[in-house]
């Protein structure tokens, strides 16, 4: 059900947007619009079905964990 | 923001007090408190020299380029390929910080208020104001966030004073009484929530008068601290630094604790701070990645950003104590890095440059 709805409301945003996007005849908004909604979807659809996918938050913890271990090491103790 | 639109130094000062405030004063008396005990204080001080200094830092590097956007002058200065990676950092920062918020205001509205609702129907109903106000423009944002903010502000005050006779002083002493490294590790979340001054960097081209810059900044920050500083030794000398230190809404607990219900304004107020600070977050990040990727207008990108941080609001964090362990770990460096260190290299290119 979650996943029809979820359907219906990006089919509907795409029939709203696109056409006028289009009609402006700038391809490169077209692309990049275009390529941020096939970004939420797939993370929108993952999400619904419990598909884990790499996400950026995850990214910027494995980047900055390690500095944030050392600096607590040395401030605070292990405690 | 549209073209032409514009606001003035006040209203600056008061946006970035607002977007600041809101999330800073969720955590930051238990985060603190956790690590500094009852010398929460003496985080807070270094803190705010920390803020000031990034305040001053950020100040500077907007005011070499009144009239554009971080994301415009970074090529400028580190070359094409690294200013365009910087540009991104700092894009990605204002999209990651307002999916942060979004998850935190559906956190804080399902854990006490609206307990039934789920927590998307939250997400989903400010991602639509923050949608709408976009598409709006700005400019009327910027001037209802003054209006909201001495409210806001006044809550502070008024709630310490009406727990002012419950409070026990006995909870704040002995001073100093932790070693210097935990009271300078408990500094760490409060100054990088300081350290959001530089959305000056987004902010400058819209301000009207663009002198003295560095004391919208600065202004902003010894607001935020003194307020950040009455509400964290309202709530140790209330419930002490033990029970401070434990509480997942220190501040809403606080507000909880005042016979007159000072809970119910504070969420009032609460609520139209977050959406504040969302919509100045959604609204960089947007116009940031317009400006990079060099699209004509920044409404393209509201409605699949709107979707996009709606979802990794979700998928981003487990539970609320995971949310709670990032903020502390590791949203402060992640932040401190982009605001300070990023800042402060552009800065000194930006200084080599005139020097050439």
């Amino acid at each position: 059900m979650t996943v029809v709805l979820l359907t219906l409301f990006f089919l509907a945003v795409i029939a709203i947007q696109i056409p006028t996007l289009v009609k402006g005849k700038n391809t490169r908004e077209v692309i990049v619009y275009s390529l941020v909604l096939v970004l939420g979807m797939i993370y929108s659809y993952a999400y619904v079905l419990g598909i884990g996918l790499p996400n950026p938050t995850g990214a910027v913890e494995a980047i900055i964990e390690p500095a944030s271990r050392v600096i607590k090491e040395f401030l605070a103790g292990s405690g | 923001m549209k073209a032409g639109e514009h606001i003035s130094r006040w209203e600056a000062t008061a946006y970035i007090v607002s977007i600041i405030l809101t999330t800073s004063i969720l955590f930051v008396p238990s985060i603190t408190t956790r690590w500094a005990g009852r010398d929460a204080w003496a985080s807070l001080a270094l803190a705010l020299a920390f803020g000031l200094l990034v305040a001053l830092v950020s100040s500077a590097l907007a005011s070499r380029f009144p009239n554009e956007t971080v994301v415009e002058y970074a090529p400028k200065l580190l070359g094409k390929l690294l200013g365009k990676i910087v540009g991104f950092s700092y894009a990605f920062y204002f999209y990651f910080t307002a999916y942060f918020i979004l998850r935190q205001f559906a956190d804080l509205m399902s854990s006490t208020y609206l307990v039934q609702t789920p927590d998307w129907v939250h997400v989903v109903i400010l991602i639509i104001i923050a949608c709408y106000t976009l598409y709006q423009g700005i400019e009327a944002l910027a001037r209802a966030n003054s209006l909201v903010l001495l409210p806001l502000l006044a809550t502070f005050v008024l709630m310490f004073l009406i727990t002012a006779p419950g409070m026990r002083v006995d909870n704040l002493f002995p001073l100093l009484e932790q070693p210097l490294g935990k009271i300078t590790y408990g500094a760490i979340p409060p100054a990088s929530w300081l350290s959001e001054c530089a959305v000056i960097l987004m902010l400058v081209p819209f301000i009207k008068d663009k002198k003295n810059i560095n004391l919208v900044t600065s202004y902003a920050v010894i607001i935020v601290f003194f307020i950040m500083l009455l509400v964290t030794l309202g709530t140790i000398g209330q419930f002490g630094p033990g029970v401070t230190s434990q509480l997942v809404f220190p501040t809403f607990s606080l507000a909880m604790s005042t016979t007159l219900r000072a809970d119910s304004v504070f969420m009032a107020v609460w609520v139209a701070g977050m959406t504040f600070k969302l919509i100045t977050f959604f609204f960089a990040g947007t116009l940031a990645f317009t400006r990079l990727l060099g699209l004509s207008s920044y409404r393209t990108l509201i409605m699949p950003g709107a979707i996009l941080i709606t979802v990794l609001s979700q998928n981003s964090w487990t539970d609320i104590m995971d949310e709670i362990r990032f903020s502390e770990e590791t949203y402060p460096l992640f932040i401190i890095y982009i605001n300070f260190i990023l800042t402060s290299v552009l800065l000194l290119f930006s200084l080599r440059r005139k020097q050439i």
